[in-house]
């Protein structure tokens, strides 16, 4: 498809800063910050896979994701007059995404949770297949195992492990530094090995 | 190292994020302790699992529902931000009925100061003096100062430029509800329409002095 095309274009320049201007991403978003509506659409249309697959991680529910996903394009049009094009764009969005996550999860009442082990799981896919009910069991599980997580955890080990992120990186986005980032990646990856445990019936 | 120790190191060391010394030693303890050993594959399929099932079943659907809402919102909330909002980043300003508002604020102290400016005397001290009529301010000494007529009127602190203060024993005829022993004192203000009237026991009045 064309929009996956392009998407999968931008993201490979955003795996470097942003330069001067010269890249397709910088253009696109120069010219957004100009005012062409046409430019964000194709923005948002690039980094719409990966805000919502984080937002998903980060609060684990489809809805949820949709409505934070919404919020930082969102944020994006309004602030992107104050975005300094030397600074790379994902991490801007990143930073953003990790904010909005937070903020929804205080305004819905569950500050320092993720969502409840008995909440009941996202909807199915549309796809009604086999292989979708596994892939809609699998996340299910995903985020039940990642409900066992504080929300600094969570989001630790969602952009370090899920997102491959730096740990660098991640100190930088929740606003942390590298040894605490370690520190939570570290009792979030044990916690995760005690549920997948547990789930498989292995008591150690 | 010692087990206890591999074990707590263990979940970092499966994802890389050991540095270069302590990585070596928890290698080092890995060849040579089964248990430990076994430990960590099951932290690194652990980790394998995790991102496994990572990935979020959206579809197109979805998305174009998502660029859908994005622009109704932006559409509602109107244009990028400009000039105005960038002022007021509060959501629900309405830059217009403000703009008007200022833009009468400060029409009406343009107005109001130049009006004050026409009317602006010279403060006299407080006299003993008829109380000057209501559209006016009468050029009334204390203590022997006088106003020279044709003298432009001299600019004072905006405070106090709108006050003349008149102290003036009430005539009976004129003032029947004060005593006469009350002394009756005038504060005109700024707005010709608007006088504070004070009435004091002349006994405990204070005057100046001269």
């Amino acid at each position: 498809m064309p929009g996956e095309a392009a998407e999968i274009a931008l993201m490979t320049d955003n795996m470097r800063p942003a330069d001067s201007g010269s890249t397709p991403l910088a253009q696109l978003i120069a010219r957004a910050r100009a005012g062409e509506a046409e430019a964000f659409d194709e923005l948002v249309l690039c980094h719409q896979r990966r805000v919502a697959a984080t937002a998903w991680r980060l609060l684990g529910s489809r809805e949820e994701a949709r409505d934070a996903a919404q919020e930082v394009f969102l944020r994006v049009y309004r602030h992107l007059g104050k975005y300094d094009p030397r600074q790379d764009f994902s991490g801007w969005l990143y930073r953003i995404t990790v904010n909005v996550c937070r903020d929804l999860r205080r305004k819905r009442g569950r500050p320092g949770q993720t969502a409840s082990l008995d909440a009941e799981p996202d909807r199915p896919a549309p796809d009604d297949t086999e292989a979708g009910a596994i892939r809609a069991q699998q996340q299910a599980i995903l985020a039940r195992a990642l409900a066992t997580l504080s929300e600094k955890e969570r989001a630790a080990i969602v952009l370090r492990d899920l997102e491959g992120l730096p740990t660098e990186e991640v100190a930088r986005l929740l606003g942390s530094t590298q040894g605490t980032v370690r520190s939570q990646v570290c009792s979030a990856r044990a916690k995760i090995k005690l549920y997948r445990d547990r789930l498989l019936g292995r008591a150690r | 190292m010692n087990c206890t120790h591999t074990a707590r190191l263990l979940p970092l060391y499966a994802g890389d994020d050991l540095d270069g010394r302590r990585a070596l030693a928890v290698k080092s303890h890995l060849r040579s302790c089964p248990a430990c050993r076994e430990l960590a594959e099951e932290y690194a399929a652990s980790g394998r699992w995790l991102c496994a099932r990572a990935a979020p079943a959206f579809d197109d659907e979805f998305f174009a529902d998502l660029r859908a809402s994005v622009r109704r919102e932006i559409a509602r909330g109107g244009a990028p931000a400009g000039f105005w909002q960038r002022l007021a980043p509060r959501r629900g300003w309405r830059p217009a009925p403000a703009l008007v508002a200022a833009l009468l604020l400060i029409v009406g102290g343009l107005l109001a100061s130049s009006r004050l400016l026409r009317t602006l005397d010279p403060p006299p001290p407080p006299v003993l003096a008829e109380a000057p009529p209501p559209t006016a301010v009468e050029d009334e000494g204390f203590g022997g100062r006088e106003i020279k007529p044709g003298r432009a009127p001299r600019r004072r602190p905006r405070a106090f430029a709108s006050f003349t203060v008149a102290l003036k024993e009430s005539p009976p005829e004129q003032e029947p509800e004060a005593e006469p022993e009350m002394l009756r004192l005038e504060i005109q203000t700024a707005d010709p329409s608007i006088r504070i009237i004070w009435l004091i026991p002349q006994d405990k009045a204070l005057t100046e002095s001269d």
